[in-house]
């Protein structure tokens, strides 16, 4: 890479603090899906032309400066999990922003937390629920950022039904945009503190994110204030063992309750969950379909082909998890009387198996903290897996179309032994969210990152269902069609444009102009300043 | 075993950084939740196991070759396996801690040496010992206790002291302390004392490997000769080789290996030892990685994976995933609950996932302020919990919060778990 | 300018109004805002009206100022600060969808709240809606303005309750928002099940940029907003307290423990303009009423409504004794459901004029710890200037679940005495400085606080100029405002 840049790289960060060792980079071009869109293996196809390691804002916005001023390509990351992350193309600055990763602030009565970008949920979690606060721990697991997942990408969690997803769980922000300047969005902008991250007037949240973020497209977020909300439960809960299946709580907290029903029917499970979203009784809802749940939650998978094997066919095809936190006794018995009821209503019986101790206590852990149980049930089988409908936004009248969808076409994948057999049962989501408004479903889908065939089967899979979905005119699920986009050499934007009644690019491509005028920030997963040839 | 018998391995990390953390639902504060000391001090993921994965997959697949940076990277860790530990919570194919000292092993065919290691390396191939002490002063240490010598009499325990409790003169009373206190227990116990050589290990963590295999073949005839049931050491080190580098080389002791915190404990219960307990202190465990985490015994696998349920990968045949779990962690924390006059309390980074002195890997020998540092992390935690003191049960671990310590003129205290036994 | 005739051809001539009485009506609010008569008013009824009339508009380079609530209007956001042309979207009034089963409803912009909430009754639903808004308060305005409504728990957000739009941009193209913009079409989508829910595209949040930017933009012909279930059983309690910080801890604690649905602070001022029936009532309940009360409406909906309302008074009651506060049914002879009553019904007369004929409100958003501060800050510049406190209505309402507070002075005062009108302006800007120096955040600044907020933060306002350059380029669209 430019030499003159990297100098002024080492000077703004010190010699240590900036590599373009190409060993080191490879280990920045190793990544989860790398498989989908280059060899076999691990590498994606572009490897950085040096990793930085910003530890203030000042620091980030002197890299970005200098990319700006030599014409270079510069994309940061997190915790830096999965293709996101990577770079779209050759020569670009990794901002690794590792460094940065103070938890600067927990106000307890405005219920936030301002983190830097490496402060990961896990840790957020610990010191708000010692406080009586919890946070959106999403799907991915504890590991990953929670300015990340705010500002940037997602936000789907077990908890989402009680605390919403993370789009609106963010208040201020501070931003170095990718020509360099800082912004502060909403309060800190105005000196004003973190309570508000919109306005004055507009809200420039509204160019930070949708239903998912820029991906590194759109600059460097560096601080943010994250949402935090009222635990019912106790400061710690305590375990004994590490692995997933053999984690037991040392006591099961009191004010707490897990229902495991299952139904006749999809559609009366959408009804329950709807009354239950009603009711507003439900702290944690979470579906880990019986196919997902024997292949990926055994002690190793040996014990995994074992529960596929004999554990699957006792556990009935439509159930969920739904825990309940009650902030007084009174709270839980109400809760538990609804749900009860509901119940009753919607033919829901209970599968006493998963609400006993042991199962009980993982997926209590699960539906509170998320922890290692989501990446063990997804990783561990085959050593990859990529969700089908991963951005699938439904409502009251499209969950089930989604899911029926999603299972039938990957059932002939399944038959042709290149997946994960999980009998096209693989679904993880929250299924509901702000009790009720929004509902949720993504389908998991394990492949063998190391068997090509098995590689594309998952492509060809993705490919197939969500074009089924487009034709319904159901939500086209972005963070799945993106990477088969890249796989395909295809701008993810314009294989969606296609199907909208307006073209929205026209509008994210001005953003882009606008704020990035010298096409500096990587945006291998957002939009081009110029449509492709 | 080679980089290219990992060649599987190498494939299945996920990238997810759960190598950066203890297990996540086990976090009690941010302060004291990562687990891995290299890449909490050098920040680059290349210094995470999944970076080292990756860094190996890259030099196995000539994508890149060796430099500086990348050799730098590759010692710049203690091998604590903690990283191991949290990958193995999510997979099992992976496995970056042996890939991280395969990789040593490949700088080491390959010429890529570090001086501090060659001194080491050195002084082992001269007088048995990693710091070229006089192999005829070993069993010093020994002196007056009347321990029987196993190169001439027969005794039901053999004790080994390890290079560390052989020659570092300020943890003399603890090994003198360690064979006292079996021999008070009325076991019959010997030593090989000058003829005691090193296990090997700190040579195989740095990649000797054909080191160690010379070593663990001088003990496994010791042993045989001796004929002894037991093989008892107070040195983490030397244990966590006896249970896993041994069986990984494929040299097994056919002899029941025990840690002095196991045995002690064993003889605590049957009623042969009497901790005397002092005066009241309130401390807290460290649990030595060697003891640990990497005292877990080490299953030979000589399979394949294959494939059920469409692309399951299962091991055939069945095959250990390495977590930790099977190290030795409740023998120390019941001596100290029977030790009278001693509050123990926990720390937040414990057994399977606790947080690693800073000697190992040859980090000491190379990196002397890496591994203070890391040292201090581990003390900090331990003021954190309120501890007056620091207990542990490996002479390397002792050794580097001392000398970490000490640089500090800090006066908190630091104890083997024996002389807490003697009362201390 | 835009010929009449232009604007005539289409919306008719009928809904092309610029008789002086009517233009008048346009010129000027209830604001301190200087008074421009624009050219005409137009009535469009239709997206190709508005589409049409944005196109006549950048042809003539002519300003288009949108207005979608009747009067009496109050902030300056509507006043034509270059003349121009008024777009009245009050024709636009139809609901154009109810779903109970989704919990929304889709509405255009001349659709006030008393309308709204009348059909969501029928189905079972409810809207939340802000204090007590006048009559004539257009619902998707309200939206547009990011105005909090009364029930913090339902307020996700500070976009809420909006959730899609469709609106047509200053340059010109119809864009649908969030999941309104496909795929396919509207029709289509509604035939697959879906109601425009989803309020966030892909990669963007439109809503939120159309949000609090009063009218610059774009101009809205529906909205879907979000709706909640209806109760079937309700009870309001008062507290009263001469401690804000009293109340506030109890706010915050039922909010944080979702007690209770509807829930506001108001000082005793605020209290009396909103309850008195007569002027006597009125100054009385000045006063004999505490310093501050709050009301809170335990509910109970579908299931178990009656237990429901049972543990959360139980629960709110074990609160309010902690914080040491009293819970009423009625206080100096208001009972909760009367407030309840009017604080979720629009009011006219609006009751912020009915005993002084004008107000001059202050909005803002702070933190908890900030509130009493800034209260006593607004106290203290009132006193600077002689303002007296018994005309100074605070309104404190918990936001975003908890996640911050809007507080709203109202500077109640007689608009027909020129001098304590000019008094007021006076206070109205150094208070609204004082404030802001003290950590207020004025999140929807308006008309003549625009150039002292942005000015304050000069990176937004720069970012907020590229965006207005996107999508009103020829700044057509109500130009003057905000900060372009």
């Amino acid at each position: 890479m430019n030499d003159e840049a990297y100098k002024m790289f080492e000077s703004v960060l010190g010699p240590d603090n900036v590599s373009r060792d190409p060993g080191l980079l490879d280990a920045y071009t190793y990544q989860w899906l790398g498989e989908m869109i280059g060899e076999p293996n691990r590498f994606g196809p572009f490897r950085p032309a040096c990793v930085t390691l910003p530890s203030t804002t000042e620091e980030v916005q002197a890299i970005v400066r200098v990319c700006n001023r030599h014409g270079l390509k510069f994309k940061a990351h997190s915790t830096g999990w999965g293709l996101y992350a990577n770079p779209g193309e050759e020569g670009v600055v990794m901002l690794d922003l590792r460094r940065m990763n103070r938890l600067i602030e927990i106000n307890e009565k405005d219920m936030y937390a301002v983190v830097e970008p490496y402060v990961i949920w896990a840790q957020l979690q610990a010191e708000a629920m010692c406080r009586g606060l919890n946070c959106v721990t999403i799907g991915a697991g504890s590991c990953t950022s929670a300015l990340a997942n705010c500002t940037s990408l997602m936000g789907t969690a077990n908890n989402n039904v009680s605390m919403g997803y993370n789009e609106r769980n963010v208040l201020g922000v501070e931003w170095v945009l990718p020509d360099g300047e800082i912004v502060r969005l909403g309060s800190p902008g105005s000196g004003a503190g973190w309570i508000s991250g919109d306005g004055p007037g507009p809200s420039l949240r509204g160019i930070m994110r949708g239903t998912f973020g820029a991906l590194g497209g759109l600059g460097v977020f560096t601080k943010c204030a994250v949402r935090l909300y009222q635990w019912g439960g106790p400061a710690e809960l305590p375990s004994e063992n590490i692995v997933s299946m053999d984690e037991r709580l040392l006591e099961y907290p009191e004010n707490a309750r897990l229902f495991v029903p299952y139904f006749e029917s999809r559609v009366m499970m959408e009804e329950a969950l709807a009354r239950i979203g009603e009711s507003e009784v439900a702290y944690s809802t979470g579906l880990l379909e019986r196919g997902l749940l024997t292949l990926g939650l055994g002690v190793d998978n040996l014990n995994s082909a074992e529960m596929r094997e004999s554990l699957l066919p006792t556990i009935p095809k439509n159930f969920f998890t739904c825990l309940l936190v009650g902030n007084s006794a009174r709270e839980l018995e109400y809760q538990t009387r609804v749900m009860n009821q509901i119940l009753e209503q919607t033919a829901g019986r209970r599968f006493e198996m998963m609400e006993q101790e042991g199962f009980r206590d993982i997926i209590t852990l699960f539906l509170v903290k998320g922890g290692s149980v989501p990446a063990k049930a997804v990783f561990s089988p085959t050593g990859s897996f990529n969700p089908l409908l991963c951005g699938f936004f439904g409502t009251r009248r499209t969950l089930v179309k989604g899911m029926d969808d999603a299972e039938e076409i990957k059932r002939k994948y399944i038959e042709s032994g290149l997946l994960a057999d999980d009998m096209a049962e693989g679904g993880w989501s929250p299924l509901i969210m702000d009790h009720g408004h929004m509902e949720y479903f993504e389908h998991e889908t394990l492949f063998d990152p190391h068997v090509p065939e098995s590689t594309l089967a998952l492509i060809m899979l993705t490919i197939e269902t969500n074009q089924s979905l487009a034709d319904k005119k159901l939500m086209i699920p972005f963070a799945s069609q993106v990477k088969v986009a890249r796989a395909q050499g295809l701008s993810v934007h314009d294989s969606i444009a296609a199907h909208m009644n307006c073209d929205y690019r026209t509008w994210q491509r001005q953003f882009k102009q606008a704020f990035d005028p010298n096409d500096a920030a990587d945006s291998c997963n957002y939009i081009t300043p110029k449509p492709k040839a | 075993m080679a980089l290219q018998d990992y060649e599987k391995s190498m494939n299945y990390c996920i990238r997810c950084s759960h190598c950066k953390w203890i297990p996540f639902n086990k976090i009690k504060t941010k302060r004291f939740s990562a687990n891995c000391p290299a890449i909490s001090r050098y920040n680059f993921h290349s210094y995470s196991g999944g970076g080292r994965v990756a860094i190996a997959q890259s030099l196995f697949l000539g994508r890149s070759e060796m430099t500086d940076e990348i050799r730098e990277t590759i010692y710049r860790c203690q091998l604590c396996g903690s990283c191991q530990v949290a990958c193995h919570l999510i997979g099992e194919i992976c496995e970056p801690l042996e890939i991280a000292r395969e990789l040593r092993i490949k700088c080491v065919e390959d010429g890529e040496l570090l001086p501090e290691h060659m001194l080491m390396i050195d002084g082992m191939r001269k007088e048995d010992n990693p710091f070229g002490e006089p192999k005829a002063r070993r069993g010093d240490w020994a002196e007056g206790l009347s321990l029987k010598n196993i190169n001439t009499d027969k005794a039901d325990v053999i004790f080994h002291a390890g290079c560390r409790f052989s020659y570092d003169a300020d943890l003399r009373s603890i090994v003198r302390g360690a064979a006292t206190l079996l021999l008070k227990a009325g076991v019959n116990v010997g030593i090989a004392g000058k003829e005691e050589a090193c296990c090997g290990g700190r040579a195989f963590d740095v990649g000797y490997r054909g080191q160690m295999e010379n070593y663990a073949d001088d003990i496994i005839s010791r042993i045989k000769a001796a004929g002894a049931t037991k093989l008892v050491t107070p040195c983490a080190d030397c244990y966590s080789a006896f249970m896993q580098f041994y069986p990984m080389i494929r040299k097994e002791l056919d002899i029941e290996i025990l840690h002095t915190t196991e045995y002690f404990a064993r003889l605590i219960k049957e009623g042969k030892l009497k901790p005397r307990g002092g005066s009241s202190l309130r401390v807290t465990y460290h649990d030595p990685c060697h003891l640990g985490r990497l005292g877990e015994p080490y299953i030979p696998w000589n399979g394949t994976w294959k494939k059920v349920w469409g692309q399951l990968n299962i091991p055939d045949p069945p095959k250990q995933v390495r977590r930790g779990t099977g190290g030795v962690y409740e023998p120390p924390r019941e001596i100290l609950r029977s030790i009278p006059g001693i509050e123990f309390v926990e720390m937040e980074r414990i057994r399977e996932y606790s947080w690693c002195c800073g000697a190992g890997g040859g980090v000491r020998e190379a990196y002397e302020d890496f591994s203070e540092w890391t040292a201090l992390e581990r003390i900090a935690e331990a003021k954190a919990v309120g501890a007056d003191a620091l207990v542990t049960t490996c002479g390397w671990c002792e050794r580097n919060f001392k000398d970490a310590l000490g640089k500090r003129n800090d006066d908190f205290k630091v104890y083997d778990i024996t002389e807490l036994l003697m009362g201390v | 300018m835009m010929e009449k005739e232009k604007a005539v051809g289409v919306v008719g001539a009928e809904h092309v109004l610029d008789s002086p009485e009517i233009l008048k009506r346009y010129s000027c609010d209830m604001s301190f805002t200087p008074s421009r008569t624009p050219s005409c008013v137009v009535r469009p009824n239709s997206l190709e009206h508005v589409q049409a009339l944005i196109k006549l508009a950048a042809e003539a380079n002519t300003p288009l100022i949108p207005v979608s609530s009747g009067e009496p209007r109050f902030r300056g956001d509507t006043v034509p600060t270059l003349g121009g042309v008024i777009v009245d979207m009050s024709r636009m009034n139809k609901i154009r969808m109810v779903d109970r089963k989704d919990r929304v409803a889709m509405v255009e912009p001349g659709v006030r709240f008393g309308e709204l909430q009348t059909a969501l009754r029928k189905e079972g639903l409810r809207l939340p809606t802000p204090l007590s808004p006048r009559q004539t308060k257009s619902v998707v305005g309200s939206c547009l303005e990011r105005e909090p409504h009364i029930i913090p728990k339902y307020h996700l957000d500070h976009s809420e309750p909006l959730l899609c739009c469709e609106v047509v941009f200053g340059a010109g193209d119809v864009f649908r928002t969030g999941e309104a913009g496909g795929p396919g079409t509207i029709e289509e989508q509604q035939q697959a099940g879906r109601r425009q829910k989803i309020p966030m595209e892909i990669q963007m949040n439109i809503n939120r940029i159309l949000q609090g930017s009063q009218g610059t933009l774009g101009i809205v012909t529906w909205a879907t907003v979000r709706c909640e279930v209806l109760p079937t059983v309700q009870k309001p309690l008062l507290a009263a307290s001469d401690s804000l910080q009293q109340l506030l801890e109890l706010a915050h604690w039922l909010v944080r423990l979702r007690l209770g649905d509807e829930l506001f602070i108001l000082n005793d001022v605020n209290f009396a303009h909103l309850m008195g029936t007569k002027l006597e009532m009125v100054n009385g309940l000045k006063e004999e009423l505490p310093q501050w009360i709050l009301l809170f409406c335990l509910a109970g909906y579908e299931f178990l409504p009656q237990e429901r309302m049972s543990y959360q008074e139980k629960d709110a009651s074990e609160v309010a004794k902690n914080v040491g506060v009293p819970l009423y049914e009625t206080l100096c002879t208001v009972s909760a459901n009367d407030v309840l009553a009017r604080a979720t019904s629009p009011s006219e007369p609006y009751w912020k004029l009915r005993w002084s004929g004008a107000c001059q409100d202050i909005p803002f958003i702070s933190a908890f710890h900030g509130v009493p501060e800034l209260v006593g800050v607004m106290q203290e510049e009132a006193a600077k200037r002689k303002f007296p406190l018994s005309h100074l209505g605070i309104y404190v309402q918990p936001v975003c679940q908890g996640h911050g507070q809007h507080c709203e002075f109202s500077l109640f005062y007689d608009p027909t005495s020129p001098r304590e009108a000019e008094k007021v302006k006076e206070l109205y800007f150094a208070a609204s400085k004082a404030l802001m120096d003290r950590g207020a955040f004025f999140s929807r600044p308006y008309d003549l606080l625009s150039e002292m907020v942005y000015n304050r933060d000069a990176a937004s306002r720069e970012a907020l100029r590229k965006l207005k350059n996107i999508f009103d380029p020829k700044n057509i669209l109500n130009p003057g405002k905000l900060c372009f």
